[in-house]
């Protein structure tokens, strides 16, 4: 979506018309259910999440000046909605705490999510070596579950949704250094969970 | 500069964060420093294996969520601003004080009251004119 056409949009739904909002959400729905999906390893919690953010991205819409991107904008209420879901989990009342749960329907309704996939990998290739990029794949999503959950937020918004370094340090309130830092760090530790170089090749 | 101190410039290298000048200052480490230049290659390895996210869930699902998200759009009223969210608390709190401040006052004014009567029915009375007479009077029969 052109940048101004996005303007027009945010403008119409500032001022309360849902139809400019349908645009929006198409826009972004992917990008933050995506990164839910990352953070929490749940489609039907990624999902209540994701309609969860954009309710709150409505409600809070007019407050939206502008001094940041709207996406910068609307991650952040996303890192909010699942920050706030693992504290709620830790404590094991996750389940209570979204919206409304999905109905039976809905839930049926879902193809099953497949997880992050490698963007190369081609249908009509050699069994043996799809095999093989599937366990490393799981290996690697194992690397990055074991992240604490600053840089494993960091890593989400940086590599899977291409959010710039300053869009991050921006949403989630930290300087740029330190985002630095924690991809420096979850780099580091991935790497040494995946067991170096001559292991990863 | 250890190349513990490098690793964020590294990690910011990988997907081409770093400023011209950074960028520089590390090109020119990296060809003295082999660990460095081991560790780029391998997150390079790892990361090749992540690929880009892209997830195979079906058109239908993105439509269905899309009409719930609308469908529970709640409606925006011009007030609706005063009895949500963060001004909910500060408007009750404001509406607090200025209570807690009027009973306050009208208590003070209660107590002054008799005084202030009195007061007035003397000059409704005009008897402050004749206060020297009646306190003649009472010197009298005192007397």
């Amino acid at each position: 979506m052109e940048p101004v056409e996005e303007q027009r949009l945010i403008e119409r739904a500032r001022k309360g018309e849902a139809d400019a909002f349908g645009p929006i959400i198409t826009a972004y729905q992917r990008k933050v259910f995506n990164f839910i999906m990352g953070m929490t390893h749940d489609p039907t919690i990624a999902d209540e999440l994701t309609q969860e953010v954009f309710l709150k991205a409505w409600t809070a819409l007019p407050r939206f000046r502008g001094e940041s991107q709207f996406q910068t904008w609307l991650f952040q209420i996303a890192l909010n909605a699942t920050r706030s879901w693992g504290r709620w989990k830790k404590i094991g009342l996750a389940r209570f705490v979204s919206l409304s749960g999905p109905t039976e329907a809905e839930v049926s309704d879902k193809t099953e999510y497949q997880g992050p996939q490698v963007a190369d990998r081609d249908p009509g290739a050699d069994p043996a070596r799809q095999t093989e990029s599937a366990a490393l794949q799981a290996q690697l999503s194992r690397a990055i579950e074991q992240l604490p959950p600053r840089e494993k937020e960091v890593f989400h918004l940086r590599h899977y949704e291409d959010l710039s370094l300053k869009e991050i340090a921006q949403l989630m309130g930290i300087a740029e250094g330190s985002v630095k830092a924690h991809l420096f760090h979850a780099l580091e530790k991935m790497r040494k969970f995946l067991g170096g170089p001559s292991d990863v090749l | 500069m250890s190349c513990e101190s490098w690793g964020p410039l590294l990690a910011a290298e990988i997907y081409g964060d770093n400023s011209e000048a950074d960028q520089r200052a590390l090109k020119e480490h990296l060809l003295a420093c082999a660990p460095c230049r081991t560790q780029l290659e391998s997150w390079h390895a790892a990361l090749s294996m992540a690929g880009s996210k892209s997830n195979q869930l079906d058109e239908s699902f993105w439509i269905r969520q899309k009409a719930s998200i609308l469908a529970q759009l709640p409606e925006r009223s011009s007030g609706g601003w005063l009895v949500r969210g963060r001004w909910l608390a500060p408007t009750l709190v404001m509406g607090l004080v200025v209570m807690t401040g009027w009973g306050l006052h009208r208590q003070s004014v209660r107590r002054d009251l008799p005084i202030a009567q009195n007061m007035d029915m003397l000059q409704n009375m005009d008897m402050l004119s004749h206060l020297d007479v009646l306190e003649a009077m009472d010197q009298t029969e005192a007397q």
